[in-house]
């Protein structure tokens, strides 16, 4: 990728996803690891006369983030315009609770929040340049299918085979498109639709790329070698891989209680995003295919019935949806984007259910929050899931 | 006014020569003895709890960065499991930031 590709990006991030204006305050926040992501939004800002403050953090535990945090922002009083809040990271994701006890003093329709765990040039070059209205159709184009659906056959190229069912009345689904609401908090890289299979079987083959909520540098690429799983019944029952290395890691995380579950179904719909990269992070699982979450779910405590400290992603390059009765299937990699308004609340009342189909903005799969890797917390439960597999 | 392509690569060398003094100072300041109390409520959890470790490698930081370069190594991060099952795992325990 080219200077030129990255800068672009920067333009973007401020232009399509902030929507950047005289007035605004912004706040930068960063890691070490991504300082030169905070160094080019910084020269933006700068070169555009807006003003901002940039705070250095530690990643996950910072004892002092926020005495500084409290000594960057402005005087609630004296904000004038909104309060936008960047911060870059590469690994992790940290000081939520810092920050919004912070923001928690401002009015909360003057907030906008943007955060990146996958800070990289790649992040600039392919996936911010996507835009919020691109995404926000594609991902309109596949709930406004899937939410209705109860069956889909899946396939790819590369070999994947799934039968699945969908509940929309009890999964929430999850639409990560980069469209930011005041208050609320935008996970970048953007362009996912994702929710918790109620049931999967079939076999899966992981032909781009794995991510996976922990620290790694291994090269997370799978164009080379791929990973086969076997699925019965949502757990996955074998799993394959040509390179020993990656073998290896697939016997640890699979032998830890909890993560044999497929946690999600998700669908990268990022068009920009085309050839995978090597980092561990978001990135990959926002190119246009499907994948699938092991481990931790999307959903809601007590929905699913289990919580797990991993979250590895499985993603496959492209993706054929077919859905029983309709004519044409939903191909991930020429996805026709929907004129229709991207749904909220898609499913029109209906006076024999109290459920309301449920479509969150946000991310669809584990982060590195605070904790990082929370142990299992409902041990009942678990104990549950693993005598079933 | 529209800058020209060589003020805002004189922009970005400054901004980014000045992040990275800023990074380097808060890291100077910032105690790896800081993160016991972190390392050791993870530790608490469940066997496939995991352990976190922080050292910094800001000597390997440098002065200059022109425009877009690579930014150097700043933090080491390492995780591993308290299991010892899950101990020897390799390519999933370490991983520099950076």
């Amino acid at each position: 990728m080219s200077d030129e590709q990255v800068w672009r990006g920067v333009q973007a991030l401020l232009d399509d996803y902030v929507g950047i204006v005289g007035g605004d305050r912004v706040l930068l926040l960063y890691t070490s690891d991504s300082q030169r992501s905070a160094a080019l939004v910084s020269a933006a800002l700068e070169l555009r006369g807006i003003g901002f403050e940039r705070v250095w953090m530690a990643p996950l535990h910072d004892p002092g983030f926020a005495e500084r945090l409290a000594a960057a922002l402005p005087r609630p009083a004296l904000l004038t315009g909104r309060l936008v809040v960047l911060s870059f990271e590469r690994d992790t994701f940290s000081h939520t609770g810092a920050l919004n006890d912070a923001l928690s003093a401002y009015p909360r329709d003057r907030q906008l929040v943007f955060r990146s765990n996958s800070a990289s040039d790649s992040l600039f070059a392919d996936a911010l340049r996507a835009s919020p209205a691109e995404l926000s159709r594609r991902n309109a184009a596949i709930l406004e299918r899937l939410t209705t659906a109860s069956e889909l056959r899946i396939t790819t190229r590369g070999g994947t085979d799934l039968a699945v069912t969908l509940d929309s009345a009890k999964h929430r689904w999850i639409s990560n498109r980069g469209r930011a609401r005041m208050g609320g908090t935008v996970i970048l890289p953007a362009g996912e639709v994702a929710t918790f299979p109620a049931r999967i079987s079939g076999v899966h083959v992981a032909d781009f790329a794995y991510n996976v909520n922990a620290i790694t540098e291994d090269d997370v690429r799978l164009d080379k070698t791929p990973v086969t799983i076997e699925i019965v019944d949502g757990r996955v029952v074998s799993h394959a891989c040509d390179d020993a290395r990656i073998a290896r890691f697939l016997d640890q995380c699979l032998t830890t209680h909890c993560a044999y579950n497929i946690g999600e179904l998700g669908f990268g719909t990022n068009f920009r995003i085309d050839e995978p990269i090597a980092m561990n992070s978001h990135i990959n699982e926002r190119r246009p295919g499907v994948h699938l979450g092991l481990g931790q779910h999307n959903q809601d405590p007590g929905v699913v019935g289990y919580q797990c400290a991993i979250h590895l992603d499985l993603i496959a390059r492209g993706g054929l949806i077919t859905i029983p009765g309709a004519v044409d299937p939903i191909d991930l990699e020429a996805l026709v984007p929907s004129d229709a308004p991207h749904p909220t609340s898609t499913r029109d009342e209906d006076v024999f259910s109290p459920d309301v189909l449920e479509i969150e903005e946000g991310d669809c799969c584990g982060l590195l929050t605070d904790g990082v890797l929370t142990p299992c917390v409902i041990p009942a439960l678990v104990e549950s899931a693993g005598a079933g597999g | 006014m529209v800058a020209s392509e060589q003020e805002v690569k004189d922009i970005v060398a400054r901004v980014t020569a000045d992040v990275m003094r800023e990074s380097r100072s808060k890291e100077a300041t910032f105690k790896v003895a800081d993160l016991t109390a972190h390392v050791t409520d993870i530790v608490k959890g469940a066997d496939a709890a995991w352990t976190i470790s922080y050292s910094t490698a800001a000597a390997t930081l440098g002065e200059s960065s022109p425009l877009l370069r690579g930014t150097e190594v700043a933090w080491s991060i390492s995780y591993s499991t308290a299991s010892a099952a899950l101990a020897d795992r390799g390519g999933l325990a370490a991983k520099k930031a950076g």
